[in-house]
């Protein structure tokens, strides 16, 4: 067991160093515009060591536009929670939060070899640990802010081989106990007390948990002829689960989950095509999502495909209770990303967990080929077994140099340019953090995107200028409805025409347009002023700002 | 074997088997964190090893109170230091209070499992 823990902790440490990469590199935070989300609300408990129950005002626009709060968090504050108190610490609240981010996100390495450790032996599950630390589907949607979510995923096998435990011990006993708190009834009550987290780190995940837990009851069922009811037992779990998430998930979680638009808001294309959707693997169409995010062969490599396919048939073949556990995710994975079928949006965000369910069935697809090649000619065990470890070594160095080597350097060199704030851009967030009141309302002008179509990074910019300032930015869709009459600060930031990779004519033009718009401003007093970045008080002419 | 021995046996299977663990990921975090990585290690045992102690005694399965019990942590911990925290106004203080309960519960279930045996 002692050399479990090694190679787990060993392959997990390796993928927190690799996607700890861009904060290693450089300590201002970076990433899109979920990022900046996450880190503010971690970053700001961390730094004033307090828990958010009400936000801070630069927050409050935040949680009313789209989750229709009254200055309450907008998420369960678990996760946020946890990274504050790594920031606390590290005595260093970025790298501390933003290492919890790296260390949380990558928490699928432990729970999958967990897993498939228990299931199949050490090494396929060192295999499919390997794997899943340079997987791209992974390490994009944590670089892209999508952190809660991938802890959330995390969760799923851990959950799934409790329940499996629930299980085993009414298959494995004549007569199963009845009693509330016994050796089988306690892991029901696991598996209610981790689908409760995972509810604190992403509800959409919880579901998915949900769908995968019922579809290896209905196996079990058939396949056992049995129906596994202890009501008695279900009561409390369930007692467990709603009690737990009423109690602990924030002041109206239930609701904004019950009734998230986001859930529910699209006619899609799969309504259209029903049928040609269900043969379709990825939704199409879907143009938040760039196209090689749904490619098979960039996110996996295409070397995969044949040993997945093989590792499914396998375990279709045998039907075992631990197989039924994968087949009920994968068959579960496959309804939930159709569910666009019914109107439901997001159903992209289950994606990001294709590799949990795909990489431990390529390591079985390797692992038993031998086995299987055997049934039709005859081969020694001596050999199967030397074949065995030959596959297992070969894929080990495939995925060296097609995927880690090559998702290290992209990891390093991941936000380097002026996607991330700037030095100077810093030091004046920090400036107004330090000068201005918490109430003032900010308007960032200069940025790329008003000039010349560069959308995300600049618009990510602006969010993060309100992360590091604590105070609130208008910018993107969190403004809808905002009068821009409350605005009392105008940055003009040079910055990104300064650093941008543009042509030298393109800068100067880019140049000379924000300068006729700064000339707009030259009668309020300016409060701030650099090489780069100006800051204008506008709270006595505010009318002049759309 | 005697009576004291056997609980001496279970009290060294338990800490030894959370030892291994333990060291790698400090050395690793220091590693790659510095000293900051050095803190959050210690960060990482309070949120798990208090939760594990008592669940090992209750399932009977390191490996799997260990990794149950990281899981668990990142929900349960930060609950109570979130709430401790949020009546106290000091988020540390939270979670030093709930650590310290969650290690009462795990030695009370450790005391009725393992010294009553």
């Amino acid at each position: 067991m002692k050399t479990d823990y090694i190679i787990v902790i060993v392959i997990w440490l390796m993928a927190v160093f690799a996607w700890s990469q861009p904060i290693l590199t450089n300590h201002i935070p970076y990433g899109e515009y979920d990022t900046s989300n996450h880190y503010t609300i971690a970053e700001y408990m961390a730094s004033t060591n307090t828990a958010m129950v009400k936000v801070p005002y630069y927050l409050e626009e935040y949680s009313k536009v789209g989750f229709g709060n009254t200055g309450a968090l907008w998420y369960p504050p678990q996760y946020h929670t946890s990274a504050a108190l790594f920031g606390i610490f590290a005595q260093d609240s970025n790298l501390g939060v933003y290492a919890f981010f790296a260390m949380s996100t990558t928490l699928i390495i432990t729970s999958i070899f967990f897993l498939v450790r228990k299931f199949y032996g050490i090494v396929p599950a060192t295999l499919s640990a390997f794997m899943l630390a340079w997987s791209p589907r992974d390490y994009f949607s944590y670089l892209w802010g999508q952190i809660p979510q991938q802890a959330a995923l995390a969760f799923i096998p851990v959950i799934m081989y409790c329940f499996y435990m629930y299980m085993k011990e009414f298959v494995d006993s004549d007569k199963p106990k009845k009693g509330f708190f016994d050796k089988q009834s306690i892991y029901l009550y696991i598996t209610s007390l981790l689908l409760a987290v995972q509810f604190f780190m992403h509800p959409q995940f919880f579901l998915q948990s949900c769908v995968i837990i019922g579809i290896y009851y209905l196996m079990m069922v058939i396949k056992h002829k049995q129906l596994f009811l202890r009501y008695a037992q279900i009561g409390i779990a369930l007692v467990i689960l709603i009690g737990v998430i009423a109690s602990l998930s924030g002041s109206n979680q239930l609701s904004i989950f019950l009734g998230y638009e986001g859930a529910k808001e699209e006619v899609t294309q799969a309504r259209v095509n029903v049928i040609g959707r269900l043969f379709s693997w990825y939704q199409t169409g879907n143009t938040s999502l760039p196209a090689m995010f749904v490619d098979y062969g960039k996110m996996h490599g295409n070397w995969t495909f044949i040993p997945l396919i093989i590792g499914l048939i396998y375990l279709l073949f045998k039907r075992r209770d631990t197989d039924l556990v994968f087949l009920s995710w994968f068959v579960g994975y496959y309804i939930l990303i159709h569910i666009d079928i019914l109107g439901f949006a997001r159903v992209h965000r289950f994606y990001a967990g294709e590799a949990h369910l795909f990489y431990p069935l390529v390591a079985l697809g390797l692992w038993y080929l031998p086995t299987i090649v055997s049934s039709f000619i005859k081969i020694s065990k001596k050999h199967i077994e030397i074949s065995r470890y030959v596959l297992a070594v070969a894929a080990l160095t495939a995925v060296i140099f097609m995927s880690a080597i090559p998702s290290y350097n992209f990891l390093s060199e991941a936000y380097n340019g002026i996607q991330r704030l700037s030095a100077e851009q810093v030091t004046a967030a920090e400036w107004m953090k330090n000068n201005i009141p918490e109430t003032s309302e900010i308007r960032v002008i200069g940025s790329p995107s008003a000039i010349s179509g560069l959308i995300l990074p600049s618009i990510a910019k602006q969010f993060w200028y309100q992360a590091v300032s604590y105070r609130y930015t208008a910018v993107g869709h969190r403004t809808e409805g905002y009068n821009f009459s409350r605005i009392t600060h105008v940055i003009f930031d040079y910055t990104d025409i300064f650093y941008g990779p543009f042509a030298m004519q393109d800068k100067q033009a880019l140049q000379t347009g924000l300068i006729n718009d700064e000339m707009i401003y030259n009668e309020s007093p300016l409060v701030y002023k650099t090489d780069l970045i100006r800051i204008y008080n506008i709270k006595d002419n505010s009318e002049d700002v759309q | 074997m005697r009576k004291g021995h056997k609980k001496m046996s279970r009290l060294k299977d338990t800490f030894m088997g959370i030892i291994v663990p333990t060291v790698i990921i400090v050395i690793g975090l220091t590693i790659i964190f510095g000293m900051a990585g050095l803190m959050m290690s210690l960060a990482a045992i309070l949120f798990v090893i208090p939760i594990h102690l008592g669940l090992e005694r209750i399932i009977k399965d390191q490996s799997s109170s260990i990794i149950i019990s990281l899981f668990l942590s990142i929900g349960i911990v930060s609950s109570g230091a979130y709430y401790i925290g949020a009546a106290l106004g000091n988020l540390l203080a939270g979670f030093c209070i709930t650590v310290i309960l969650i290690s009462l519960a795990s030695g009370l279930t450790y005391w009725k499992t393992v010294l009553k045996e």
